[in-house]
């Protein structure tokens, strides 16, 4: 994949180019506010005029296929219902790729067909129109914070809703604040700033990049991945087997056999008591690596089992108490969530 | 009594055609306005408020001039038709045309600039051609602007004097319309008459206005976003 975008509006020129394998297929969009992801899209989506918009997709001329675009307000057409915004959006498609009754349970608003949208939430109206843009089978989604407003459980059913629709072959580029949303889903990423992209590839390799060159950006969670063991239906929760040590969770993004979860570095409490010695379900015995001092006068402790890193954000006061040091063997704790 | 029956079906029939043929004219109009970004806009949007201002009889007084079989567009319609312009109906509708027209264009106008141009992205994102997108988005969201402008440019033209009485005289059947049939039975000192036609406009004005008060409150209240 290969995107070239030109454009200069009133206060923000873009000149962005996009450079990804043409396996790519759901693609992560960063950066501060204001650097232009929101007007990018809408280049991508053939709403500017003014923007030169070169390239393919996948062998997709970006500005000859059909581009459907969610936008931040979720814009249901306030005369239809939900069910009639859904079926305008059908009757309108090219042709139909995706069963109706499918994207209304996969976006989770099967309950809300009859309602008017002024009635809906921000995270039911956000669904709708997730699910209207699917409808419309376009070639290419593009997202602008399609899951801002949606509580943890339904953010993470949705996401893994569209990742399941990205390997069917819908294209996905979505735009995101929140990197661990991306991390957990999208196989490639650009983080963009001043109208251009900074960084872009495969999105460990982009949040390595973030973490160790942009100034005052910290990687702030930590992501783990294993095998998935077990649903344990009764306790609520999918157990994941990292590192040869069990995991649980109850939102891990789940492809096949293989389970992923980020936990932010704040959530992670470290200490020097055995691994099932807390009533706190995740423990996981690692290493010491480094320990730095972060903002706020708190300390980033690095970790490592095995492969994995962890990153843990302590207090002052913590470390005044225990005193770590490096090369000393810990349990990183976090809550089942 | 049967004049003044001539009159109220000659003014309904007026009013019909006038705010029919306006809507078609008044909505690319307002559309066009709202969406235009251009310096003389403001002279544009003058020109079509200059009815809400001007005296009729200043209004009525130009386009007799303009009709008149001396001036170009007297002598082309003459030409085209066989008939003068100025004393017709079809002289009426044109000069009601006039004379109306920012009651039909400002309802929408206000409603076109207020509509989130995103709707339209959005339904341009859906490869809605641009009929589709008129018809099935932009029409129902701004149905009450609709309304409003259709309800105000026929109750507008039914209570027309000072352009009709310029243009078009007092011809029964063909130019005389009720506000001129009630001056008439004023001048021949026949109040009960005059009372019976007066009571009644007075009558369907209000209620007209009631019932778009009505629906607009209603259109605004179910889309509030």
């Amino acid at each position: 994949m290969e995107v070239v975008v030109n454009t200069t509006g009133d206060n923000l020129s873009l000149n962005v180019r996009l450079d990804f394998p043409a396996s790519a297929r759901f693609v992560g969009l960063s950066g501060p506010s204001g650097a232009g992801k929101s007007t990018l899209l809408r280049c991508l989506a053939g709403l500017s005029r003014a923007a030169k918009v070169n390239g393919q997709w996948d062998a997709l001329r970006i500005a000859r296929v059909r581009t459907g675009l969610v936008f931040q307000d979720s814009l249901l057409f306030p005369h239809l219902s939900v069910g009639q915004n859904l079926l305008l959006a059908a009757d309108f498609a090219k042709q139909q790729t995706h069963h109706f009754d499918e994207v209304v349970l996969g976006c989770r608003c099967h309950h809300l067909m009859t309602r008017m949208p002024e009635t809906l939430s921000g995270g039911e109206a956000q669904r709708v129109a997730i699910a209207r843009a699917i409808l419309n089978s376009p070639a290419i989604l593009l997202l602008d914070e399609p899951v801002s407003a949606l509580d943890d459980s339904l953010k993470h059913e949705v996401l893994k809703y569209l990742a399941t629709l990205s390997r069917g072959g819908l294209k996905i580029l979505m735009v995101s604040h929140d990197l661990r949303e991306l991390a957990l889903y999208t196989d490639y990423m650009a983080w963009m700033d001043a109208g251009t992209i900074v960084h872009q590839g495969p999105s460990d390799n982009v949040l390595a990049e973030l973490t160790s060159q942009l100034p005052g950006f910290e990687q702030r969670f930590s992501v783990f991945t294993g095998k998935l063991e077990a649903h344990l239906e009764e306790q609520n929760c999918y157990a994941i087997r990292c590192e040869g040590q069990l995991i649980y969770s109850r939102f891990p993004v789940i492809d096949g056999k293989e389970a992923m979860l980020t936990i932010d570095a704040r959530d992670i409490s470290v200490d020097r008591e055995a691994a099932n010695a807390s009533s706190i379900v995740n423990g996981l015995e690692s290493i010491i690596e480094g320990i730095s001092d972060s903002q706020d006068g708190q300390l980033m402790l690095t970790l490592k089992t095995g492969q994995t890193q962890i990153f843990a954000l302590i207090s002052q006061l913590s470390q005044e108490r225990l005193h770590f040091k490096v090369g000393e063997t810990v349990t990183a704790r976090f809550k089942l969530r | 009594m049967q004049s003044d029956i001539d009159a109220i079906w000659l003014t309904l029939k007026l009013a019909l055609f006038t705010s029919v043929l306006l809507m078609l004219i008044a909505t690319p109009l307002a559309w066009k306005l709202s969406r235009w970004q251009h310096k003389a806009k403001n002279l544009v949007l003058a020109v079509v408020a200059l009815p809400l201002v001007l005296p009729p009889t200043v209004l009525g007084f130009y386009l007799l001039v303009v009709f008149s079989p001396n001036a170009v567009a007297g002598e082309l319609w003459q030409l085209i038709t066989g008939e003068q312009l100025a004393f017709s109906f079809a002289g009426l509708v044109i000069g009601s045309l006039i004379y109306s027209l920012p009651f039909a264009v400002q309802p929408l106008y206000a409603s076109f600039l207020q509509l989130d141009n995103r709707y339209i992205d959005v339904a341009r994102t859906m490869g809605m051609s641009k009929w589709s997108r008129f018809r099935r988005i932009i029409m129902p969201i701004c149905k009450p602007a609709f309304m409003v402008a259709l309800g105000l440019s026929f109750a507008h033209t039914v209570g027309e004097f000072g352009v009709v009485l310029m243009i078009g005289g007092n011809i029964p059947g063909e130019t005389q319309v009720l506000s001129i049939a009630l001056f008439e039975h004023v001048e021949a000192m026949e109040y009960g008459k005059a009372h019976a036609l007066a009571f009644g406009l007075l009558v369907f004005s209000f209620l007209l206005m009631a019932l778009l008060y009505r629906y607009n409150r209603n259109g605004v209240t179910a889309w509030k976003s």
